[in-house]
């Protein structure tokens, strides 16, 4: 999984910072209004949110792989398990909710 | 063991992290574990600046005025140097799971650098670009 998700990252966040930063040097992407644009096109949304679960899911999991290379017990390493799937969708559904404002609710 | 023996043993002249006992392979090692776990607590920031969202349009003004400073576009360059560099190792982690150039390790990682290297002068130019217009 930390190879299939490694794949889709490089596709997501390719396309994230080309429209987040370079799609367009001059104006500023960043603004408001730019940014409701982008969240209410569909794909784009999908991009953003597919990019969140993968790279949350990416990322945790390493972070828990370099964790168990020095914690080796294994009831210490379940606690770890449960710590990080805890994290894990906690910090998604804050990020899925992070739109609200745009997406109306 | 104390402390001072613990860390000559981990790196030390003797010791495979000892920077000159560093093969090609594992400075690619080193770095994408360091940058990993730098990019995977930015992901956190990240969320934490995106909820100024909840507070309103002026409010996530204030936070872009403060996120579009130089200092900020400066971070963001290197993030993205991290980001490219854990990008980077990683392809080759998975070009040698698939068996892709397996006997010529050496090419692969030189290739990979020399990749990297280009996006991230594509990066330096887009915050150089921001940093003076």
């Amino acid at each position: 999984m930390q190879r299939v998700t490694a794949i889709l990252i490089i596709v997501f966040l390719g396309i994230h910072i080309y429209l987040t930063h370079f799609a367009n040097l001059d104006i500023d992407l960043l603004d408001w209004d730019k940014v409701e644009e982008r969240v209410q096109a569909l794909p784009i949304l999908l991009v953003d949110y597919g990019l969140l679960v993968t790279a949350m899911y990416h990322g945790l999991n390493g972070l828990r792989m370099v964790a168990f290379d020095f914690v080796i017990a294994r009831m210490k390493r379940r606690a770890l398990d449960v710590a990080f799937w805890i994290i894990g969708i906690f910090a998604t559904i804050w990020g899925l909710a992070i739109f609200g404002p745009f997406l109306g609710f | 063991m104390n402390l001072a023996s613990k860390m000559k043993w981990l790196f030390g002249k003797n010791s495979d992290l000892y920077p000159a006992n560093m093969p090609l392979g594992m400075w690619f090692w080193a770095a994408r574990r360091i940058t990993g776990v730098v990019v995977a607590l930015y992901l956190f920031a990240h969320l934490y600046v995106l909820s100024t969202f909840w507070s309103g349009q002026s409010a996530w003004s204030g936070m872009m005025e403060v996120m579009t400073s130089d200092l900020f576009v400066f971070l963001d360059f290197l993030l993205l140097g991290a980001v490219i560099a854990h990008a980077v190792t990683g392809v080759a982690v998975i070009c040698f799971d698939f068996g892709v150039g397996i006997r010529k390790h050496k090419l692969v990682y030189w290739v990979l650098a020399a990749v990297g290297i280009v996006l991230l002068i594509g990066a330096a130019y887009g915050a150089w670009y921001l940093i003076t217009h």
